[in-house]
């Protein structure tokens, strides 16, 4: 059986792992200039931080930010630190400024720190499939976007963003909230910026919500992607998108490398993400494959009511129809044999006790033979994993 | 903020400003030997000998400086700002005990004495202050430019007030050509600081056309900051420099309004004294008001040249007092208050063409005296400004 192989093999190349795990992100590029400049603000050299700013808007013209900064030292010179409020037409605009900030420097200063720099994962991450290279896990909490590589038993941190969410915050649930949605997804498509209006930059990488998950919750809404900024700005500020995930145009540029439009690049929106061991999440996953796994062996075993026993009866839709067909069709059946390949789980945000697993489902019985892929949404209900969807 | 990782640092620096004192001093070169001898850290050595020349020269800034600084490095703190106090009071003319006093003060945690010694030293040394105050305007300029880029906003920035010097402070070290140069008195200093002729005449340059780069801006400020003290030909430069602006813009531009373009702002100055000739005698009392409000607020801030400013040449003080000795008193008055607010209140007004009459009730109080009294100013118009000629109670 796929999943106890590839389980098997779980142990040893995390511990291996472990010891090569902690990492340090080196501070180049944009925002390493602008959190380098405010470093020798805080060593009162005023001249060689002055310069260092200038350097910063010659090379990134549209950095609201580094004009920011800028202003805010000199005015600190001039002892005019007031000066500011004359120019903030739009008081949100400097808030989300100074928010952007804040998450770059902490990013910045706490990267030695940083879960992330400790080898930690985000909890959602429990199995990926080998055709998911990359996972995508976006933080709303600190604006920021992990691009971790799949290492078939463990996890990497290839790169981190800086990324803006929906105006309005997290929790999508209707038509044009200016929300981000808080879930599972998986990257659907890809739109060139040609046809797009400029204020999505060079493209998007479209996201597949509303879920099944958000269907059965009646959430509405269509269109969030991942995309670029508009030419004006190097970046927005935290809260400035629709709903989107948007990020500078040099960085959505970069990010494309890690993206696949054929549904393997799944995106977990967090409100904000609990950061676990790599041990731990070795524990997760076992458990979480140890119940799929019992849920295939009860299919095969041909008990149909133990089988149902998986099933949610108070939320799976049409359960009545679901128990009497299978109850119907395994009557005829002399055995059943499943394989599950590609095997990916991964936790719910904001939903301590769910699941998404999606696989392909390799079907063989006397009558029968289908390969499928399937996506199920698992919940802890009383102890007890249940399906409360299946598509 | 001082800390004490710092210290070593500032007593560098105060020994660079040593250096300077050096050639004021009577005994020039045996006080740089002592100097040198502070450097190398012989420091009984250096005590020595700097006692034996005040011996002979009890008064040499220079000589007291050392031992200062000979206090500060064999950690008699006390001591030193014994003798900084001292030569703040018989050699204001010299900015580095002042400074050195407030690095005191700094350490110890009361920042609001440091605070008043440098600004004191400011106001000894008004052209100081007046240079300080036009790189706090550039700095400002260039922070409005950045914001305005940050914010995308479109609100006017201020135009660019500049005060021009027209005039070489003579106690400026180095302003004279007698060297060694004598230090002058206290009293000596206060009568030449008062002359109305100090006073700096304000300049309105219009807003730049091409936003200034700040980076180039700050380089020359620090390359001239490094070459800075003791260069007359500099000073001299600046103030030609200035004097053609003047010639250009004579008026003082105060506009709230959006910041005009530099070109029109030429043209259309005639035409705005004009309108303001013209303008009802609502504005022209609340021009007054607005003048007794600064003139209390000069006095508050016991800025003393901002004060007297606001008197005419003309001005008649009490007590048949010259207009010279007045100044100097109220010089004494206000510097050597800890603090004093003024607040007037309740005016009524009465213009007559270009004289005015201002009834107020005046609330003052200080670390000594409260009252509230109903006090009469006299004004006349010069220049396009409201001056004070006349005080009565």
């Amino acid at each position: 059986m796929v999943v106890k192989m590839r389980f098997a093999n779980v142990l040893m190349v995390t511990l291996l792992s472990l010891a090569a795990h902690v990492q340090t992100l080196a501070e180049t590029g944009y925002e390493g200039e602008v959190i380098s400049s405010i470093d020798s603000i805080k060593k009162v050299d005023f001249n060689h931080s002055l310069q260092s700013l200038e350097n910063l808007v010659d090379k990134y013209p549209n950095s609201k930010l580094g004009y920011l900064v800028m202003g805010d030292l000199l005015a600190a010179r001039a002892g005019s630190m007031d000066l500011v409020e004359r120019y903030a037409d739009d008081p949100l605009q400097l808030a989300g400024l100074r928010d952007e900030l804040y998450f770059r420097w902490q990013t910045q200063r706490e990267r030695e720190r940083s879960p992330a720099a400790q080898g930690l994962l985000p909890a959602n991450l429990i199995a990926s499939s080998p055709t998911e290279r990359y996972v995508l896990a976006a933080d709303a909490s600190h604006s920021r976007l992990y691009v971790f590589e799949n290492t078939g038993t463990s996890y990497y941190l290839v790169k981190d963003y800086f990324m803006t969410i929906g105006k309005e915050g997290m929790g999508k649930n209707k038509e044009g909230d200016l929300r981000t949605p808080e879930g599972v997804y998986f990257v659907t498509s890809y739109l060139d910026g040609e046809g797009l209006p400029e204020r999505y930059g060079p493209g998007a990488f479209p996201i597949n919500y509303p879920n099944e998950y958000d269907k059965k919750l009646r959430r509405t809404g269509y269109g969030i992607w991942i995309h670029g900024t508009e030419p004006e700005n190097y970046n927005r500020v935290p809260l400035a998108s629709d709903g989107c995930l948007s990020l500078s145009n040099d960085e959505f540029l970069e990010i494309q490398q890690f993206i696949s439009t054929d549904g393997t690049t799944p995106v977990i929106i967090s409100s904000g993400f609990k950061w676990i061991a790599p041990e731990a999440k070795l524990g997760n996953s076992k458990s979480a494959l140890a119940v799929l796994e019992q849920w295939q062996s009860d299919w095969e075993s041909l008990n149909t009511s133990k089988y149902l026993n998986h099933y949610s009866p108070d939320q799976l839709d049409g359960f009545e129809q679901f128990a009497a067909h299978k109850y119907r069709v395994n009557k005829y059946k002399k055995f059943i044999e499943i394989d599950l390949n590609n095997v990916s789980i991964y936790g719910y945000p904001g939903k301590e006790n769910m699941m998404v697993v999606s696989f392909d489902q390799d079907y063989r019985s006397n009558n029968h033979r289908s390969v499928t892929q399937k996506r199920q949404y698992w919940k802890k209900q009383n102890g007890r994993w249940q399906i409360i969807f299946e598509g | 903020m001082v800390e004490p990782a710092d210290s070593l640092r500032w007593i560098s620096r105060a020994f660079l400003c040593a250096l300077f004192l050096v050639t004021l001093s009577v005994n020039a070169d045996q006080t740089e030997k002592i100097y040198a001898l502070i450097d190398q850290d012989k420091l009984s050595d250096a005590m020595q000998q700097t006692k034996s020349l005040l011996k002979e020269t009890p008064d040499d800034p220079s000589l007291l400086f050392a031992q200062a600084i000979i206090a500060e490095k064999s950690g008699s703190t006390e001591e030193a700002i014994r003798i900084y106090q001292g030569l703040t009071l018989s050699h204001p003319e010299l900015l580095e005990p002042f400074n050195n006093l407030a690095i005191h003060y700094a350490r110890a945690g009361d920042y609001k004495s440091a605070i008043s010694t440098l600004e004191l030293a400011m106001q000894v040394h008004p052209s100081v202050a007046t240079a300080y105050r036009n790189l706090t305007a550039i700095y400002e300029q260039l922070a409005s430019a950045a914001y305005r880029k940050a914010l995308d906003s479109n609100a006017p920035i201020q135009p660019l007030e500049l005060a021009a010097l027209d005039k070489i402070d003579p106690n400026t070290p180095g302003a004279t050509t007698d060297q060694p140069r004598l230090v002058a008195s206290v009293e000596n200093y206060l009568n030449e600081s008062l002359d109305p002729d100090q006073d700096t005449n304000k300049v309105v340059v219009p807003g730049p056309v091409v936003e200034p780069s700040a980076a180039s801006i700050a380089g020359s400020i620090q390359s001239v900051e490094t070459k800075q003290p003791e260069n007359p030909e500099v000073v001299a430069e600046v103030i030609e420099t200035r004097g053609a602006e003047t010639a250009e813009s004579p008026t003082k531009i105060e506009d709230e309004s959006p910041a005009p373009e530099p070109v029109i702002v030429a043209a259309v100055t005639p035409a705005a004294e004009a309108k303001q000739a013209a303008e009802d005698a609502t504005a022209q009392q609340q021009a007054l008001i607005d003048r007794v409000k600064s003139w209390a607020d000069a006095w508050s801030d016991r800025d003393v040249d901002r004060y007297l400013a606001h008197y005419s040449g003309d001005f008649e003080p009490r007590d048949n007092l010259s207009l010279e000795d007045w100044k100097k008193q109220r010089y004494g008055r206000l510097r050597w208050r800890e603090f004093i607010i003024v607040n007037p209140s309740k005016y009524s007004v009465s213009i007559t063409g270009d004289s005015a009459t201002v009834n107020f009730t005046q609330y003052y109080k200080s670390e000594r005296f409260e009252d509230t009294i109903r006090k009469t100013l006299k004004f006349q118009k010069e220049k396009g400004e409201w001056l004070i000629t006349k005080e009565l109670i």
